[in-house]
């Protein structure tokens, strides 16, 4: 481990790569300017965060749709400091409702004494690093719309 | 007919940023909770230890077997590891609990133990991130301050619950705590420290938030039958609750002011003791920031759902008021040592229901309640009382 340049232990962000994860597929779509999530065939139920089978009815045949990209603040936090290892302060932390999800993200491109509940928002996908250099992987947040 | 099952000893460290290993916290509250008394040691046939992140802290897991040994005792009938996040000391006692009175053990230890600071301090903010789920929420930056945060939101904008209202909690609590010879903070601050002291996550500042400690406690359990062997004053737990509403943000509906796990929870203890609210002396409550401590007060039913505010400023949850809440001074006066916490908890029921509290003793404690959350929708709640 020592001297090695990638942890992953200490690794704070996801795993997007296919070969050690299911809904891969999310971040893929998400690279590509696309919000997705898994939604039930059985039931009808969106499931929120994506998971491989329904919370609700508990079937596997689930199936990728795409979300609205727009949502409303339905309540945030801005933390000063103290955040965990690779994270930037401030943050402004959010929960967004888009199309009657409760997305929990992170609000971008926004002076924080500018966010307030019930604005709206609109998804901005940033980056973070990846697991070998030069790499990144994307992440789903917003900035106001 | 299941068995009733008593505290019979308690025991633990002093919390706070402790120059003392993870092995070393634990030697230390076995010692304490033992006294040196090695018919109390023989007897115990089980060991459920609460502990949330050694693997992280102390490159350690394995952790009931380890205890064992480094306390002493061969377990015959039950060895254990819990780890509920902030509640994993009271799930621990919660499983002893039953092992006893299902009669599948006669007496055993519940130790919480948990060693938060480590050498590098943005991995303890990491380390704590492992508690919300990794892939949606930590993987954003996401620990219990801005979790917390939300609710504190919602219940300022809904009840017009104000900066000083957190901070009267968090000084009742420090006040508390002087008088506690295992608390991690021993100073009180002023109204004005605490107002001026730095944001943490909006609305909630540093002194509104619990700090991160290290410690170690531990309870000794034992069945109705026995206790007396060991005690003549046994703690009987009278009743418990446990109930789950959700584990992410996303899944805990749209009034994050209210927890209804908690009073789903509660509800369940007292229908369990056959108790009403109004009867509990005192209560430790889970005060990981003060705002969890204010909904409290509705969600154990010490007032009604949404009246905390007004209670809090009735000064009704201070000595002199109808329950004194957090005598030992809180997670926010005492610390917060995850896996030790819950334990701490049913240490200091056991000590003021025998009149043992010294200056923060409860005049007259008959009835004494403990609630751990480990996050909005997930609580669980014990109550104790004495002969």
């Amino acid at each position: 481990m020592i001297g090695e340049s990638y942890v992953f232990l200490s690794d704070p962000f996801p795993v997007t790569d296919p070969e050690h994860s299911r809904v891969a597929d999310f971040y893929a779509a998400l690279a590509e300017g696309r919000l997705t999530t898994l939604r039930c065939t059985q039931c009808g139920h969106t499931n929120w965060p994506p998971q491989v089978a329904c919370r609700d009815c508990n079937s596997d045949a689930v199936e990728w749709i795409d979300l609205p990209t727009e949502g409303t603040v339905h309540g945030f936090t801005i933390q000063a400091g103290g955040l965990p290892r690779g994270f930037q302060a401030p943050a402004i932390f959010a929960l967004v409702d888009v199309a009657g999800l409760r997305i929990f993200t992170t609000i971008v491109d926004c002076p924080p004494d500018r966010v307030e509940i019930g604005m709206p928002v609109r998804l901005k996908v940033t980056t973070v690093p990846g697991t070998a250099p030069g790499e990144t992987r994307p992440r789903h947040t917003f900035a106001p719309a | 007919m299941a068995r009733r099952v008593a505290l019979v000893a308690a025991g633990m460290t002093r919390f706070g940023v402790r120059n003392a290993s993870y092995k070393d916290l634990i030697v230390e509250a076995g010692a304490a909770c033992l006294a040196g008394r090695r018919e109390l040691k023989q007897a115990i046939d089980g060991l459920v230890v609460g502990s949330v992140m050694p693997e992280r802290t102390a490159t350690q897991s394995h952790i009931s077997s380890m205890a064992a040994e480094l306390i002493g005792i061969k377990p015959r009938k039950l060895s254990a590891r819990t780890e509920h996040m902030c509640a994993s000391g009271s799930v621990g006692i919660r499983y002893a609990m039953a092992f006893i009175a299902a009669g599948l053990a006669d007496v055993i230890m519940v130790m919480g133990a948990e060693k938060l600071n480590v050498p590098v301090k943005t991995e303890i903010a990491l380390n704590m991130s492992c508690g919300v789920d990794h892939e949606w929420e930590a993987s954003f930056g996401l620990t219990a301050p801005p979790a917390f945060a939300f609710a504190a939101q919602a219940h300022q904008r809904k009840y017009g619950t104000t900066e000083d209202d957190l901070t009267t909690i968090s000084l009742k609590n420090r006040a508390h705590a002087a008088n506690n010879p295992y608390a991690h903070f021993k100073q009180v601050p002023t109204r004005d420290e605490v107002l001026c002291s730095r944001v943490v996550a909006t609305p909630l500042r540093l002194y509104h938030c619990s700090p991160v400690s290290d410690g170690a406690a531990a309870v000794v359990l034992a069945a109705e039958d026995v206790a007396r062997d060991f005690t003549d004053q046994p703690v009987w737990i009278l009743g418990s609750g446990q109930c789950l509403d959700g584990f992410t943000l996303s899944s805990l509906g749209d009034d994050l002011s209210r927890w209804p796990a908690m009073e789903r929870a509660s509800a369940q203890a007292y229908a369990a003791a056959g108790i009403r609210p109004e009867v509990v002396d005192f209560a430790e409550v889970h005060d990981c920031f003060a705002v969890a401590e204010l909904i409290s007060y509705g969600g154990l039913g010490f007032c009604k759902v949404g009246e905390e505010t007004e209670f809090l400023r009735a000064g009704e949850s201070d000595y002199g008021g109808s329950v004194v809440v957090n005598p030992r001074g809180g997670l926010i006066g005492c610390g917060h040592p995850l896996g030790a916490t819950g334990v701490a908890q049913a240490c200091e029921a056991f000590w003021q229901l025998r009149n043992e509290a010294g200056p923060r003793q409860v005049e007259g404690a008959r009835i004494g309640l403990t609630h751990n959350n480990s996050g909005m929708g997930e609580h669980i709640v014990m109550l104790y009382g004495r002969d």
